[in-house]
C-alpha cells in the first residue's frame, strides 16, 4: 500500500461511478446494483439538487424513464471520488460529520431479481444474450421460470468467468462495498430502508436541508423470489457463488423467509408476459432509433460531400473567370503549355 | 324570397344590405334547396335500388336488436341470377381487409379482438411480419404494431382500394367469407378507456391536463373513481378528436350492418365459432390450414369487474351506445358481466402501473424515431437538391482546370479538408 492510499484510502476507488458524493450535505453513498439503487439514487439526486429533467433518456437501453438515473454522466452536482479535492476526500469519515452508507441484500433473492429483470423480462441492455442456451423462454407456467432460472445457475456454477457474469448485477456485493477503504456510518439491509431514510433525514436536517427526504417506488420485477426457485442443487450453487456475501453479512438473512412467499398468481404471470411484450417493443424501438439516426448521419455525410463538390466546382469556375478577366492575352495563351510542362515534371 | 323568411331582420336591419347582396343570398338559398332536393332524390334512389336488390329485406324482431335485417338476397334479372353485391349503396369501407386468394373480407372493429384478427388475416395473406415490427409508432407491443399504417400491408388491400370490377366479384354468393366481430359496449368502453387513458397511450397524452385524466393506478377504488370521472365528463361527445375516435364510437359505425352483406357478424364471445368457420371456408376454397395464427394482445391489465359498472355506470354506457344495443343488444347480458370476480389482485394493479411507465418510455422512443425519420427524409430531399445543383453546375461550366500546385491550390485543399472534418 502506498503512502497516498494510507492517507487518502478513498482515492483507490478512483473514478468509480458507484460513488455519489454530496459535499454540501456531507453524504457519500456507495451504490450496489439490485439493492434499491434506483430508488436511493433518485433520493440522493434530490438531496444534491440535481435537475431531474437532465436524466431524460435518449435511445439508451432502458425500459422506464426512471432508469435515466443510472446514466452517471448526467449527474451535474454529485461528483465521483476523484472529482473532489483531496482534502475533502480525506476528510470523508463519520468522525468528521459525514454520512457514509451502502445497502446489502440477501444474494439469493438478489440474484433471482437480477435474472428476472435482465433476462426474463428482456431488458434491452441484455438482449444480445437472447440466443444463448440458458436465455429464458417467455414463461407460460411457474415451472418454466423455475427451470430456466436453474439453467442460469448452472452457468454460474460451471462457468463463473463467463462474460455475461462480468456484470455488477451478478457479482457478490462485498467487493463493491470496499469496506477496507470506505469508512461507513452504516450498511443497511434492504429490508431496513425505512431506517436508512430516517437516519439520512436526521443527518441532512442537522445540516439545514429543509426539503423532503422521500423514497420513491421502483417496481421493476413482478415476481418475488420463492423458496421453490432454490431447490437442490440451485440453493447450494448460489450459496457457493456468493460465499463472500454470506460470510460477511449472512447473519442478516434468514432463507426460510422465502418459504412464506405465496405462489405467483395468474395475474402476476400474465402481467409478466405483458411486461416482456412491452420490453420487446422497447428493444425494437431502440434499434429503430439507432438505425434511423445512423441513416441520418450517413445522409448528412452525403450532403457534405455534395457541398464539397459544389465548392470545388465553384472555385474552379471562379478561378477560370478571374483569369479570363485579369490575365493578359500572352499569359492566357501560355497557360496550357505551362500546365503541360508542369504535369510532365510531376510525373 | 329571403325577405319572406327573415321579415324581423329586414324590419330592423334591411337598410344595411344592398340589392346585390340580397340577390346573392337568394341565389345561395335556391342553390342550397336544389342540393337538398338532389340529395333526397339520391337517397331515395339508393333505397329503392337496395330494395330491388333485396326484396326480402324485413325486420327480424322488435325490442333490442329490432332493426337487424336479413339483407343478403340474390337478384334475378331476366331469369339470370346475379350474386348479391357486397355493399348496399355505401362507399367501400376503408376499415376492411381483403385476402383475395382466400376469398375473405374482414371488417375491423376497434376493441373487438381486432389485434388478434388482423394478425390472423396478415398470416393468411402471407404478409411479412417484420415490416409491422418496424413501425415507429407508440404501439405498446410487437403485436400492436399490426395497427400501424396500411402501407405495411403488402398483400392485403382495403375494399376502398379495389377497382369496381374486382369489387363486384366479391359476394357471399360467390363463395366469399365476409365477417366482422362485435362486443358488448360495457366491456368495450372499459377496455378503450383503459388502453388509451389509464395506461397512458402516447397518442392521448395531450389530454393529461384535463380534469378527467386518470392518475397512475394505485388501488381499485382510485381506478374506478378515475373511470367514473371520465364517464361523467363524456369528453368523446364534445372533444373534436375524441368524437371521431373509432375506439369510442359505436361499433355500428365500423360494422355498417345495413351497408354490408356479411356471411356473419360474430360476437367476441364466439371467436371459437368464427375460427371454425374460417377453417371450413378455407377448406371450401381449396386453401386449408392446420392452425390459424391468432395471438392475444394483452393491453388491458384490469379485466371488467362489477364495481366498474355499478352506481349507474352501466346505464350511462347503454345510453351512449344505444345504436349498438339496437342492432346487437340481444346478444349481451349485463347479468353475466356482473357475476364475475369482485376485485382486482394487487398484481393486476401493479401491472397496470408498470404498463403506464413503460408506455411513457415507448412514447419517448417513438417520438425520437419519428424525429429521426423526419430528419432522414429532409436530408434525403436536400441531398437530391444538392445533387441536382451540382449537375447543373457541372453542365454549365467547362472542364475544371487542373488545380494549381501553388499557394492557391494549397489553400483550396486545406479548405476542402476543413469542410471534410
Amino acid at each position: 500500500m502506498t503512502d497516498t492510499s494510507v492517507h487518502d484510502p478513498l482515492r483507490t476507488l478512483g473514478g468509480t461511478r458507484r460513488a455519489f458524493v454530496v459535499p454540501d450535505l456531507k453524504i457519500l453513498y456507495i451504490s450496489v446494483a439490485k439493492n434499491a439503487c434506483t430508488t436511493i439514487k433518485w433520493l440522493v439526486s434530490e438531496l444534491a439538487g440535481e435537475d431531474p429533467t437532465q436524466f431524460h433518456l435518449g435511445a439508451g437501453p432502458y425500459v422506464t424513464k426512471d432508469e435515466g438515473i443510472h446514466v452517471r454522466s448526467r449527474w451535474q452536482r454529485t461528483p465521483v471520488l476523484n472529482q473532489i479535492p483531496a482534502d475533502v476526500r480525506t476528510a470523508i469519515s463519520p468522525d468528521n460529520g459525514w454520512f457514509v452508507f451502502g445497502v446489502v441484500r440477501d444474494p439469493r433473492p438478489r440474484l433471482f431479481s437480477a435474472w428476472q429483470n435482465k433476462f426474463l423480462m428482456r431488458n434491452p441492455a441484455y438482449i444480445q444474450w437472447r440466443d444463448e442456451p440458458w436465455y429464458p423462454r417467455v414463461p407460460q407456467t411457474a415451472q418454466d421460470i423455475v427451470e430456466d432460472f436453474a439453467k442460469f445457475v448452472d452457468l454460474l456454477h460451471m462457468r463463473p468467468g463467463a462474460p455475461v457474469l462480468d456484470d455488477a448485477h451478478f457479482q457478490p456485493q462485498v467487493p463493491y462495498l470496499a469496506e477496507d477503504v470506505v469508512p461507513y456510518s452504516a450498511i443497511y439491509e434492504i429490508g431496513t430502508l425505512g431506517s436508512m431514510r430516517a437516519d439520512l433525514e436526521a443527518h441532512v436536517r442537522a445540516r439545514g436541508y429543509a426539503g423532503a427526504v422521500r423514497l420513491g417506488k421502483s417496481n421493476d420485477t413482478p415476481l418475488r423470489a420463492r423458496a421453490d426457485v432454490f431447490g437442490a442443487p440451485v440453493h447450494e450453487r448460489v450459496d457457493a457463488y456468493f460465499h463472500e456475501d454470506l460470510e460477511r453479512f449472512g447473519e442478516l438473512w434468514d432463507f426460510s423467509r422465502l418459504d412464506s412467499v405465496p405462489p405467483w398468481s395468474d395475474d402476476a404471470l400474465s402481467g409478466l408476459r405483458a411486461q416482456i411484450a412491452l420490453s420487446e417493443r422497447i428493444c425494437d424501438l431502440i434499434a429503430l432509433v439507432k438505425e434511423t439516426r445512423a441513416g441520418v448521419s450517413t445522409k448528412r455525410q452525403e450532403s457534405l460531400e455534395h457541398l464539397r463538390l459544389q465548392l470545388d466546382q465553384l472555385r474552379a469556375e471562379n478561378r477560370r473567370l478571374r483569369h479570363q478577366v485579369n490575365d493578359p492575352l500572352w499569359k492566357r495563351a501560355a497557360r496550357p503549355v505551362v500546365r503541360r510542362v508542369r504535369s510532365r515534371l510531376h510525373r | 324570397m329571403v325577405e319572406d323568411l327573415y321579415t324581423d331582420d329586414f324590419a330592423d336591419f334591411g337598410d344595411r344590405w344592398s340589392a346585390d347582396a340580397l340577390r346573392h343570398a337568394a341565389s345561395h338559398t335556391v342553390a342550397n334547396e336544389r342540393i337538398w332536393d338532389l340529395s333526397r332524390q339520391a337517397r331515395r334512389l339508393r333505397a329503392s335500388l337496395a330494395a330491388v336488390g333485396h326484396p326480402g329485406q324485413t325486420p327480424v324482431a322488435t325490442g333490442r336488436g329490432a332493426s337487424r335485417t336479413v339483407l343478403r338476397r340474390c337478384v334475378r334479372i331476366d331469369g339470370v341470377t346475379l350474386p348479391t353485391p357486397l355493399l348496399n349503396g355505401i362507399d367501400p369501407p376503408g376499415n376492411s381487409f381483403v385476402v383475395w386468394d382466400r376469398k375473405i373480407v374482414y371488417m375491423s372493429v376497434t376493441k373487438a379482438a381486432c389485434t388478434t384478427l388482423r394478425w390472423m388475416i396478415a398470416d393468411l395473406a402471407g404478409e411479412d411480419f417484420e415490416r409491422f415490427y418496424e413501425a415507429p409508432g407508440a404501439q405498446q407491443s410487437r403485436l400492436m404494431t399490426i395497427h400501424g399504417t396500411r402501407t405495411k400491408w403488402q398483400r392485403t388491400v382495403a375494399l376502398s382500394e379495389l377497382p369496381a370490377d374486382k369489387l363486384a366479384e366479391i359476394s357471399v354468393d360467390n363463395g366469399w367469407f365476409v365477417f366482422a366481430v362485435v362486443r358488448d359496449p360495457w366491456s368495450r368502453f372499459w377496455s378503450a378507456w383503459q388502453s388509451k387513458f389509464l395506461v397512458r397511450h402516447t397518442f392521448y397524452e395531450d389530454y393529461q391536463k384535463e380534469s378527467w385524466y386518470p392518475s397512475i393506478a394505485s388501488s381499485q377504488e382510485q381506478v374506478i373513481k378515475d373511470f367514473r370521472r371520465f364517464l361523467d365528463a363524456k369528453p368523446w361527445t364534445y372533444d373534436p378528436q375524441l368524437s371521431t375516435d373509432v375506439h369510442f364510437l359505436p361499433q355500428v359505425y365500423s360494422v355498417r350492418p345495413h351497408g354490408v352483406n356479411y356471411s356473419r357478424v360474430y360476437d367476441l364471445n364466439n371467436l371459437g365459432e368464427l375460427f371454425t368457420d374460417v377453417k371450413s371456408h378455407l377448406e371450401a376454397v381449396g386453401r386449408p390450414v392446420d392452425d390459424l395464427y391468432v395471438p392475444r394482445a394483452n393491453e388491458t391489465p384490469l379485466p371488467l369487474i362489477p364495481a366498474v359498472l355499478e352506481n349507474g355506470a352501466a346505464e350511462v354506457i347503454e345510453e351512449l351506445y344505444a345504436d349498438d344495443f339496437t342492432e346487437y343488444g340481444d346478444r349481451w347480458s349485463l347479468e353475466r358481466l356482473m357475476s364475475g370476480p369482485r376485485r382486482w389482485s394487487d398484481d393486476a394493479i401493479k401491472h397496470a402501473a408498470y404498463h403506464t411507465v413503460a408506455n411513457e418510455r415507448i412514447g419517448d422512443l417513438s417520438k425520437q424515431t419519428r424525429l429521426y425519420k423526419r430528419k432522414w427524409r429532409s436530408t434525403t430531399l436536400r441531398n437530391r437538391r444538392l445533387r441536382q445543383q451540382l449537375r447543373e453546375l457541372q453542365a454549365s461550366a467547362p472542364a475544371i482546370p487542373r488545380e494549381s500546385q501553388g499557394g492557391l491550390g494549397r489553400l483550396a485543399r486545406r479548405l476542402r479538408s476543413q469542410v471534410g472534418r
